[in-house]
């Protein structure tokens, strides 16, 4: 893999102040904690993970719509820190973003030629004809037509004003786009046609996306290198291909098996399988202070979970993965995972 | 292919959409009050601007031989005590109430608007701060304010208005900044961030135009309060100088006269009536017609009555051997619900036939707006109005329950067929707690005691897997999870022991290994109780781990119904196949995920023949012509296609 980011996260934190009515911090959420990966160019990193995970929180600190605790977010060699509380129009020029909700991400009083020309004229300069020249390049390059262009957003189906949205974020060429939950409100045949629309630009455009799903067969399909992130902590981090093939932490394992497949026969196997699991995971119900955050969970959970949080392991083949059962060895991490983890105790 | 050329079906014709405007205007016109009251304020708007052409005289033009006279053809309104002719003073005090109330409007809005939008986008301290010094300024009445400030700065009309607009400047602030923090968390805004708009640009031109609806209303309300306000200074003597013809001024004058001559105090005070009252009426129609309520009265639709019901013989498909035939739950037939639309009635379901047997789980697939809901809905005698049901038989263990009245329903409701929602903290009611929301049902349909219902309710949290549920029927929805949240609500749906569960996209809302858990619940819960399960959801997967037989919908048909081994794995319908070949099913990153062109038909843009020919691939001519018919191929497994017995379609796995 060459090694060519266009955006590395440092130890990032991001935390939520709850304040009592005098103003004074009652309590303290870290909604991410320490979180380190890199998204190399014109590639997609996948980040999966459950409502509450902080991969959405992630998004909006690189996006700069909520300020970070502590660590470093980097774009292409600059420290987004440097930029101090406004930020210059240059970083917003090159990172964009596609939002979940394709009905309140697009304003309602305007027509979808301003939505998409705004970035234009701010950006570029653009006025009158060349606007709307290219305002309709980027129409029919996400598959609508020029007359679309007059209409307002309240005249689109779920799908099309995803389309418009992309148009949006491609209208000034950027090399980054945050797309967060970007499909997940389609219905699965018009999820199909923009997915397939956000693989092509990517071809084309040489853009790289931060690709923020709940949904693993969506991540799977459109990423190079994927993330898990459970509870604020990102516990995996590989290649596609081998957080697929083969997870090696508890959680990955329980999130692809709870995936339902089209396939009644397929999916009888893993109900089973679901069943299995969840029979120790019941026994294992309690509040960690320290440990592990998944271990309550973790069918194979061992006394050290619940004392301290396992530090991240570098994986051969590039990623890690935070994970007590291959602290010990980190030379076993070839070896597939059931090999190595002790036998759920049946009681 | 390069880019991808995907044939994005047209949006209805413009004539068929109506904007947001157009539906504005004609509930407008459907309020004759707000109709009314708006051609008075154009009127008095008019006349302000225009007095000096309309009045028939010179307001300030004395003429002693004609004092105090009663209303002639001369002077239509009578004159004052000076020989002035009333409506010609009448005209040009509405001059000055016009001009006066618009200067302090426009103060107020100039003032309010802008702080408002800042407060309320930029929050933190300055909002605070603001927002103090704001609740000072609305706690003071607002004429007494207005006293002070002449005191201070000398009485004058424009003195008193400049006053005035800064006090209702504090009314624009506040409802601005009210409407701006629920705006600011619409996506747009994060959009509008990312894209770089400067601040400024963000407050006017994305935010101000969507909140602008409920200033306007503010607007015309507090037009009607500057005028009373004006009219009142003016009385006094604070207002307009004495001698300029305001309402306020002929009103004080009038009292000095009102021995000599009555009347002359009823035009002023009718036109001050009158303007006030006009302004209140348009600011509540404005409101009412942009929050969509229309007086009842003027709706032409009578109270829907009891669905027609034509029940149509039992034609189900299997109709040969009766003998081991399983026992039938629920039996739907020929189902079809009709909504009212612009251009006449459209059909939304039609023809759909489904049954369940005792202890069975089918599911009804299909995607958003494919009449799945509207389906479940019709099971449960619950289609909203003025949706209705024009055709169809329901029978539940033989007995029918379309034309059932409203009181049966709410019998038959949650006790013998019983609902579970997408979203189960907003099916559960915030405000009470959950061992009583358990319990209504069991206090209403078995007639338990308080207590014993509560008893029941811990008995079934602790079947449904709540932890401690002793403790937790003390709870709100709110202390519950979205997963916990979910089990209440099947609790409270399993209460009564219903023969038919209905299970609307029950785990779309929750997290993955969440479903699972739920999805094994509902499997052991119909096991224990013997029910039978309808499961709508939009997910294949869910269906392969929880039905026995599934049908699949597509604009507002049912387009293939098989045990789900058989549709899954040999889907008979091209649309099937589409759906399960467009779903990302852990797909490894190779190609194009297959994707069914274009979009689902709007239930009025239906095509002819069979509706899916406008995606299907394997469409031939007489597909766009010829009505197609759900035929048998297989025991059990029927499909609406005319090539059905010819296609073979590939399944990629």
């Amino acid at each position: 893999m060459s090694h060519d980011p266009i955006l590395s996260l440092d130890q990032l934190h991001v935390s939520f102040l709850k304040r009592d009515f005098l103003g004074r911090i009652s309590d303290t959420l870290h909604a991410v904690k320490d979180v380190s990966f890199e998204i190399e160019s014109h590639q997609t990193f996948g980040l999966v993970g459950e409502s509450g995970s902080g991969k959405s929180t992630i998004g909006k600190a690189i996006l700069r719509l909520l300020k970070p605790e502590r660590g470093k977010i980097i774009f292409d060699g600059e420290d987004l820190q440097s930029f101090g509380l406004f930020t210059p129009l240059s970083y917003r020029k090159q990172v964009q973003a596609v939002f979940q909700d394709p009905y309140s991400s697009l304003n309602p009083s305007h027509t979808v030629a301003n939505i998409i020309g705004e970035p234009l004229t701010r950006h570029l300069g653009l006025s009158g004809k060349a606007r709307q020249q290219r305002v309709i390049e980027l129409l029919e390059r996400v598959g609508l037509s020029a007359y679309h262009g007059g209409r307002y957003p309240i005249e689109f189906s779920g799908g099309q004003r995803q389309r418009i949205a992309i148009a949006r974020a491609l209208a000034v060429e950027p090399r980054l786009i945050i797309c967060d939950e970007a499909v997940s409100a389609l219905d699965v045949s018009t999820q199909a046609q923009v997915i397939n629309l956000l693989e092509s630009l990517q071809r084309d455009l040489a853009v790289s996306y931060l690709f923020i799903s709940h949904d693993l067969a969506v991540v799977r399909h459109i990423s190079h290198t994927i993330g898990v992130m459970y509870l604020g902590n990102m516990v995996e981090l590989g290649s596609a291909e081998r957080v697929y093939e083969r997870p090696l932490h508890p959680y990955t394992e329980m999130l692809l098996a709870s995936v339902p497949l089209a396939n009644p026969i397929e999916q009888q196997k893993r109900r089973m399988a679901r069943q299995q699991m969840r029979r120790v995971e019941t026994n294992a119900r309690k509040r960690v202070e320290r440990g592990c955050p998944f271990a309550p969970r973790c069918p194979y959970v061992m006394q050290v979970c619940l004392e301290q949080m396992p530090a991240p392991l570098a994986v051969e083949g590039g990623g890690m993965v935070r994970c007590h059962l291959h602290s010990a060895n980190g030379s076993e991490l070839s070896s597939p995972l059931e090999s190595r983890i002790p036998v759920p105790k049946k009681d | 292919m390069t880019g991808p050329t995907i044939n994005v079906a047209q949006t209805p014709p413009a004539a068929e959409v109506i904007s947001g405007r157009g539906r504005f205007v004609k509930r407008i016109i459907k309020q004759p009050a707000t109709v009314l009251a708006l051609v008075y304020v154009v009127a008095f708007v008019l006349i302000g601007i225009f007095a000096d052409v309309l009045a028939p005289y010179d307001p300030m033009k004395q003429n002693f031989s004609a004092v105090l006279e009663t209303p002639s053809l001369q002077y239509w309104l009578g004159t004052d005590s000076l020989g002035r002719d009333s409506l010609s003073r009448i005209l040009h005090g509405a001059r000055i109430a016009f001009w006066a109330s618009s200067q302090a409007i426009l103060i107020a809005v100039v003032l309010g608007v802008p702080l408002g939008l800042l407060s309320g986008y930029v929050g933190g301290w300055f909002d605070r701060i603001l927002m103090g010094f704001n609740d000072i300024l609305l706690s003071l009445p607002g004429l007494m304010v207005a006293f002070g400030i002449i005191a201070v700065i000398g009485a004058s009309l424009s003195n008193a208005m400049i006053a005035i607009g800064i006090i209702f400047s504090t009314r624009y602030l506040r409802l601005t900044r009210g409407v701006v923090l629920a705006e600011r968390e619409q996506l747009y805004i994060a959009a509008a961030q990312v894209t770089g708009v400067s601040i400024p640009r963000l407050l006017f031109s994305h935010i101000l135009p969507n909140i602008a609806s409920p200033l306007i209303v503010q607007t015309s309300v507090l037009f009607g309060a500057v005028i009373l306000i004006e009219s009142s200074l003016s009385f006094l003597g604070l207002g307009a100088s004495v001698g300029i013809p305001s309402w306020g001024g002929m009103l004080n004058e009038a009292r000095l006269d009102y021995a000599r001559q009555p009347f002359l105090a009823l035009p002023p005070g009718f036109a001050i009536m009158l303007t006030v009252l006009a302004f209140n009426l348009l600011g509540d129609g404005i409101q009412d017609a942009l929050a969509g309520r229309e007086s009842v009265t003027d709706n032409p639709r009578p109270p829907q009555p009891i669905p027609t019901v034509s029940v149509v013989g039992d034609v189900s498909p299997q109709h040969g051997d009766v003998a081991d035939e399983p026992k039938k739950a629920l039996v739907l037939q020929d189902l079809e619900v009709r909504f009212p639309s612009l251009n006449g009635e459209m059909t939304v379901v039609s023809g759909v036939n489904l049954h369940l047997n005792v202890g069975e789980t089918v599911g009804l697939v299909g995607e958003s707006g494919c009449g799945k809901s509207i389906t479940a809905k019709a099971l449960m005698g619950l289609i909203p109005p003025p949706g209705r049901i024009v055709a169809g038989s329901l029978k539940l263990n033989g007995q029918e329950l379309f034309g059932s009245s409203r009181a049966q329903w709410q019998e038959i409701r949650g006790s013998r067929i019983a609902m579970i929602f997408q979203e189960p903290l907003s099916a559960l009611d915030p405000t009470y707690k959950v061992g009583d929301q358990i319990a209504e049902p069991l206090r209403q349909h078995d007639h338990l005691s308080h207590k014993q219902a509560l008893t029941r309710a811990i008995e079934l949290l602790d079947l449904v897997g709540v932890p401690e549920p002793h403790r937790r029927i003390h709870d709100y929805p709110h202390q519950f999870s979205g997963g916990m949240a979910q089990r209440v609500v099947i609790a409270r749906a399993l209460s009564c022991e219903p023969d038919v569960l209905i299970a609307d996209e029950p785990t779309t809302a929750l997290d993955v290994t969440i479903q699972g858990q739920v999805l094994d619940l509902l499997r052991d819960l119909q096991a224990q109780f013997g029910m039978s399960m309808l499961f709508i959801t939009h997910d294949l997967g869910v269906v392969a781990d929880i039905c026995d037989r599934a049908m699949v919908m597509y604009a507002g048909q049912i387009v293939e119904s098989a045990p789900c081994e058989s549709l899954m794995l040999h889907p008979k319908h091209p649309y099937t196949a589409a759906l399960l070949g467009a779903m990302p099913q852990n797909q490894k990153r190779i190609g194009e995920l297959a994707n069914i062109r274009g979009q689902v038909p709007q239930p009025w843009n239906l095509p002819t023949g069979c509706r899916f020919h406008p995606r299907c691939t394997f469409a031939q001519e007489l597909c766009s012509s010829q009505s197609v018919a759900l035929s048998t191929v297989e025991v059990e497994h029927h499909v609406r296609c005319l090539r059905a017995e010819e296609l073979q379609l590939e399944l990629r796995q």
